[in-house]
């Protein structure tokens, strides 16, 4: 059974349709990234899926019990942090810890999760939480999600202003939980964070769900490239095209080939020399949800 | 509940600092009552709690604007609310904090008055220091009985506008104009008898009431109904208002 599962949740604020029968779930111990331009739904899924927002229609169950809006017990077992960091001005980073580790009858220990989470050093200790940068409040709301020992920790933008090496740690704590069988969704406009982090995509634009798939099925759609520089790209170009391959000018003074069967470095390399062409540079391009992505978006944009 | 309610009590103590108000209501009638007040208002100061009304007066706007405005400012209140409490059981806790601390304030002032009374004593003799004990007691209770009335009113504000400095202005103005407002709400009554049933004129007064037969009788005279009957639309006026507000915050999206 899903831990968390949507059925066809709508929403509507006035005439604008936020969520259109939005249907997705996570699993035990996934990284699921939720992914999507700005003003897709994610937040508004978010905020569904915490009992904080009412949805006119669909249903949310997580933990085998249906969410509603303003009472759901399960909820005991899930963390969120959703949009921005929410602190008590005047409380300090361990007096947020205490306070919301009471929700629960077996908190996590506070000052090994405040280690895990970055916020023990001196720069915490007594100060106030409104002395925070953002990224201490984010590594602060981080551990606040977690205090509760949830099962699904939501997570919204949880990388925000985050330095990159708390970026890396905060991406090893996610991971380490995960593999103790917690499960984490997460949006994130940092999408090479998110390809090495996430074990599943959701993929949401203008409130509709337009890809579900596993991180590996989906970026295996991408067609890998071979970018490669010579003395004269034309003369290139037209090698390639006269052996069949799917090729084009790149941006950087480069051809890009689109790698398939018998197309790769070495027969790309092999035609150059062929040609009496220069090679300046060669690279082969890996799958990038990025751009796998941004075309999935255009592909549904003109379908739309 | 427990947990909600010591939850509220730690951003009482430490977000709010509720405690300097007690602190000021406590120190404020012992320097008036010791250094200001002659031996021949001694009686009216201890009425007046030495000065310290006031101050328990605006406390309680403040400290009641803040409980709920100041979740939507900080925006805690999605953590406050994604949990698995209900929002009944969270607005209970809120409301119930309220009361607590405004009870520990005005005791504070009570207090304060009795410490400001007792060294007046030794410096100066008893002399003009009676007090009379049941009166007195009785008009701490029904101050705080009083005060939900006023509670009520912030609290629903503060849920509609969700501004602190809105809800505490209103607070204020309130408890300052509270008497004026009454007293034009009372004046309009000529033109129309049953407008003498409206909450303001209610409550203030019933705020008179002190068990004695004279009062009631003032009161049967006024209102044409028996003390009780009065209590009655009172208490009436303040489930609905609390039910209002409650509804309001139950059915938020945040
Ligand atoms: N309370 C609200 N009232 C009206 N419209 C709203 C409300 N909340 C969100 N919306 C609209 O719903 C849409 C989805 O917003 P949402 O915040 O979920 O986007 P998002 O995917 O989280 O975007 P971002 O990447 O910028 O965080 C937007 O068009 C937004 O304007
Ligand atoms: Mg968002």
């Amino acid at each position: 059974m899903s831990l968390l599962e949507l059925r066809h949740v709508s929403k509507k604020f006035g005439s604008y349709q936020a969520l259109d029968d939005v249907s997705f779930s996570v699993e035990p111990g996934r990284i699921v990234g939720l992914i999507g331009p700005n003003g897709a739904g994610k937040s508004t899924a978010m905020r569904a899926m915490t009992g904080l927002m009412r949805f006119d229609s669909g249903d949310i169950i997580f933990d085998g019990q249906p969410v509603k809006f303003s009472k759901t017990k399960a909820l005991s077992k899930m963390g969120n942090l959703i949009e921005y960091p929410s602190i008590y001005p005047n409380f300090t980073a361990e007096d947020h810890m205490k306070y919301y580790a009471m929700d629960s009858d077996d908190p996590e220990n506070i000052q090994e999760l405040m280690k895990l989470t970055g916020i023990d050093g001196p720069n915490f200790g007594k100060r106030k939480a409104k002395h925070f940068s953002l990224g201490m409040k984010q590594r602060l709301g981080i551990a606040i999600a977690l205090i509760r020992k949830p099962k699904l920790v939501i997570l919204d933008e949880p990388m925000n202003g985050l330095d990159p090496q708390s970026v890396r740690e905060i991406r090893s704590l996610i991971q380490e939980l995960a593999q103790k069988g917690i499960a984490f969704l997460i949006s994130s406009h940092l999408l090479d964070e998110l390809q090495r982090l996430a074990d599943d995509v959701v993929i949401i634009n203008k409130g509709k769900i337009i890809r579900r798939a596993t991180m590996k099925d989906f970026l295996s759609e991408d067609k890998a490239e071979v970018k490669v520089k010579t003395s004269d790209n034309q003369a290139m170009l037209k090698a390639a095209e006269d052996a069949g391959w799917h090729a084009k000018l790149g941006d950087n003074d480069q051809v890009l080939i689109t790698v398939e069967e018998g197309v790769n470095a070495q027969a790309v390399l092999a035609k150059a020399t062929e040609a009496k062409l220069d090679v300046l540079d060669i690279q082969t391009g890996t799958a990038n949800l990025e751009e796998h992505l941004l075309e999935v978006l255009s592909e549904k944009g003109t379908r739309a | 509940m427990i947990t909600l309610l010591k939850q509220e009590w730690m951003k009482a103590v430490k977000q709010n600092r509720f405690y300097v108000w007690a602190i000021i209501s406590f120190l404020l009638p012992v320097v008036t009552l010791i250094w200001f007040i002659p031996a021949e208002s001694q009686t009216l100061g201890y009425a007046a709690l030495g000065g310290a009304g006031i101050v328990v007066a605006i406390a309680a706007s403040v400290l009641s604007a803040l409980t709920f405005t100041q979740e939507f400012n900080f925006g805690t209140i999605r953590p406050l609310l994604s949990r698995q409490y209900s929002r009944l059981q969270i607005f209970i806790s809120k409301i119930v904090m309220i009361v607590i601390e405004y009870v520990i304030v005005l005791a504070s002032a009570v207090l304060g008055t009795l410490a400001g009374r007792l060294i007046f004593q030794t410096l100066n003799g008893t002399t003009g220091t009676e007090i009379d004990w049941q009166p007195f007691l009785f008009h701490q209770v029904m101050d705080v009985v009083m005060t939900l009335f006023f509670f009520a009113i912030v609290i629903l504000v503060s849920n509609l506008v969700k501004s602190s400095a809105a809800a505490v202005s209103l607070g204020i103005v309130l408890s300052i104009a509270t008497s004026i407002i009454a007293a034009i709400t009372t004046s309009l009554v000529q033109f129309w008898e049953p407008l003498k049933l409206n909450p303001l004129t209610v409550e203030s007064f019933l705020s008179q009431f002190d068990g004695t037969s004279a009062v009631n009788f003032a009161l049967h005279m006024y209102f044409g109904a028996d003390v009780w009957v009065i209590w009655v639309v009172y208490v009436g006026y303040l489930v609905l208002l609390y039910l209002l507000t409650f509804l309001i915050f139950q059915r938020r999206s945040v």
